[in-house]
């Protein structure tokens, strides 16, 4: 089995001040897509070895969010429930999870196979432990993570995470020492105010860096326990 | 040890409850489609509906597309579950949807408009496509890992080929697969603004194509080791970086992830015997794709673009292909087949089976 390293780690907001937003489809992306587009720019900028690397090799990419594009699927079901048709076809066609995906092969990640992964609240958590699974199984050498959520209101906003795992430690930040998934014992109220506010999104990263210790419990009794080691 | 493959199934489609009634439908060449469908008074054109009526539910019409998911899916699993040949605590299941929690989406729009409330504040789990993956572990005790791909119309290959993994590195030793997605309003309004429905009953790879007729399937893949319906024998993925919709053209990269998916196979063209391609009848997919068969293969006699049958049935059509194509390996003892999945966002996906012994 090999080990997992995080190689490299982001989070951004919607940059508008990025190149992303200087390209000819910015306006017609969502704001998650703008976020997630501003995090990939963001990396490949700061670090445009590895990412060229990564593109090379056709690092899979995956990404999770919790509601995925909800405005787009706000707005199209606004749309039929209004009898206001058509519906956008703008919107019908960026509402696929993996519509970011596709921005960021289009901006520079290259052709790269790409996994939308749904998985509630510990959505984050759900595609680390499966990228982290491929790669310590020698599936995959490395993988870009994307995570990203968009709050739905009448303002742009949305916040995406990057991270890198890889099988090879040279230049690796953190080890993910250990990664697992058990069935708790405490229920949960899926209507308690604290679920039902998406503005609790449990973020991988805070200030680029993983907490070393993490645990994520899901609405089915399902945690998410995720140990990194930092590496001197 | 045994290998590893598709040992059992059980589907819902426009072509029948059963693998008998699907296999019979190939036998006769006879379509599922029809206008006669929940959603005529919405739309005229023809749509590939599951019999609902045989599953208890009368008036399909009057349900939520998520409660007919959650029934149909039900009824799959049921089906599969008494040919799992290991404990419940070491099977996965693994789900490909597009439209799973679409109708949270319409209710919330609902008691929006009722409370005044900020759409932000009624995001529910209901609205997450995840959530029927998780009911289901809960209720039929599935305790390994549960997990729901979304990409786009290639999400259950997907599933599949993340299953077929989850066994081959042991973290699982028996991977449920689930291809869902039911027919709703909003995909129908979205592909038709998109003016990508064909009025007519729909002809994929020929030249009289105008567009796609939509359905619905729910489909239930079993893998584990034992003797199986088919293997998987090489595999390719990869995006085509090009556009949300349209294909690269010349179906360049349609192409690259065929000759990728037979390379990794160490199995020549001239050694397949069936292909089932994604062929959803567009002008420009169909015409992407066909081009880049010819250029591998010289001709589409190999090619058998079941959604003429099954309609698209979108997040689910890759599930329901690879047992079509299952089925027709077995009728016609084939031994090397071919499926391309390709869908929104530029994902392509290409599998290169092979006949199993079961």
């Amino acid at each position: 089995m090999k080990k997992v390293y995080l190689t490299y780690a982001a989070q951004s907001e919607i940059n508008r001040d990025s190149k992303a937003s200087n390209i000819a489809l910015w306006r017609r992306m969502t704001a998650l897509q703008k976020a997630v587009l501003s995090v990939y720019m963001q990396a490949s900028e700061s670090e445009p070895k590895l990412f060229l690397s990564l593109k090379e090799s056709r690092a899979p990419i995956y990404f999770a969010s919790a509601y995925g594009e909800a405005a787009a699927m706000y707005r199209i079901t606004e749309s039929i429930e209004d009898n206001s048709l058509p519906v956008s076809p703008k919107d019908f066609q960026h509402s696929v999870l993996n519509a970011s995906i596709a921005y960021v092969s289009m901006q520079g990640a290259g052709h790269a196979s790409g996994l939308a992964i749904s998985g509630g609240f510990a959505s984050a958590d759900k595609a680390l432990h499966l990228a982290a699974r491929r790669i310590s199984a020698g599936l995959d050498e490395s993988i870009i993570l994307l995570h990203g959520h968009e709050w739905v209101g009448p303002i742009e906003s949305a916040r995406a995470e990057l991270l890198v795992l890889s099988a090879k430690a040279a230049e690796a930040k953190f080890e993910l020492e250990a990664f697992e998934e058990s069935k708790g014992g405490i229920e949960i109220d899926p209507d308690h105010d604290e679920l039902r506010d998406a503005g609790q999104i449990p973020w991988i990263l805070s200030e680029n860096r993983p907490d070393l210790i993490r645990q994520v419990r899901n609405l089915y009794n399902s945690v998410f326990l995720s140990r990194w080691r930092e590496l001197v | 040890m045994a290998d590893i493959g598709l040992s059992h199934a059980a589907v819902l489609s426009p072509l029948g409850n059963s693998l008998e009634e699907h296999i019979l439908a190939l036998t006769e060449n006879r379509h599922g489609l029809s206008r006669n469908h929940r959603f005529a008074s919405s739309i005229a054109a023809p749509l590939g509906e599951i019999n609902w009526s045989r599953l208890g539910v009368e008036d399909p019409a009057s349900r939520s597309a998520d409660d007919l998911l959650w029934i149909g899916s039900q009824s799959v699993m049921q089906d599969l579950l008494p040919h799992l040949t290991t404990d419940p605590q070491r099977v996965g299941l693994f789900v490909g949807t597009t439209t799973c929690g679409v109708s949270g989406f319409y209710a919330m729009n609902r008691e929006r408009k009722n409370s005044g409330v900020a759409v932000q504040k009624l995001l529910n789990p209901d609205m997450q496509q995840a959530f029927v993956a998780h009911r289901l572990a809960e209720k039929f005790g599935i305790t390994g890992p549960v997990y729901t791909f979304s990409t786009s119309c290639v999400a259950s290959t997907q599933a599949f080929l993340m299953a077929y993994d989850a066994v081959a590195m042991s973290w699982v030793d028996s991977a449920i697969v689930l291809g869902v997605d039911v027919l709703n309003l909003t995909t129908l309004h979205g592909f038709n603004s998109l003016q990508l429905l064909d009025e007519d009953f729909c002809k994929p790879f020929t030249d009289s194509r105008k567009g796609i007729n939509l359905g619905e399937a729910i489909v239930g893949l079993l893998i584990q080791r034992s003797p199986s319906m088919l293997r998987i024998k090489g595999r390719a993925a990869l995006s085509e970086a090009h556009h949300m919709t349209q294909p690269a053209p010349g179906g360049i990269w349609m192409k690259a992830c065929m000759e990728e998916a037979l390379a990794s196979a160490k199995v020549s063209i001239s050694e397949l015997d069936y292909i089932n391609p994604h062929a959803t009848g567009t002008l420009m997919n169909d015409e992407a794709e066909m081009k880049a068969v010819l250029s591998l293969f010289g001709d589409l006699d190999l090619c058998d673009p079941t959604k003429r049958l099954s309609g698209h049935a979108l997040g689910a059509s890759g599930a329901l292909e690879i047992l079509l194509t299952a089925l027709e390996m077995k009728r016609k003892n084939f031994r090397f087949a071919l499926k391309n999945s390709f869908g929104f966002g530029g994902a392509n996906l290409s599998l290169v089976l092979e006949r199993g012994e079961a």
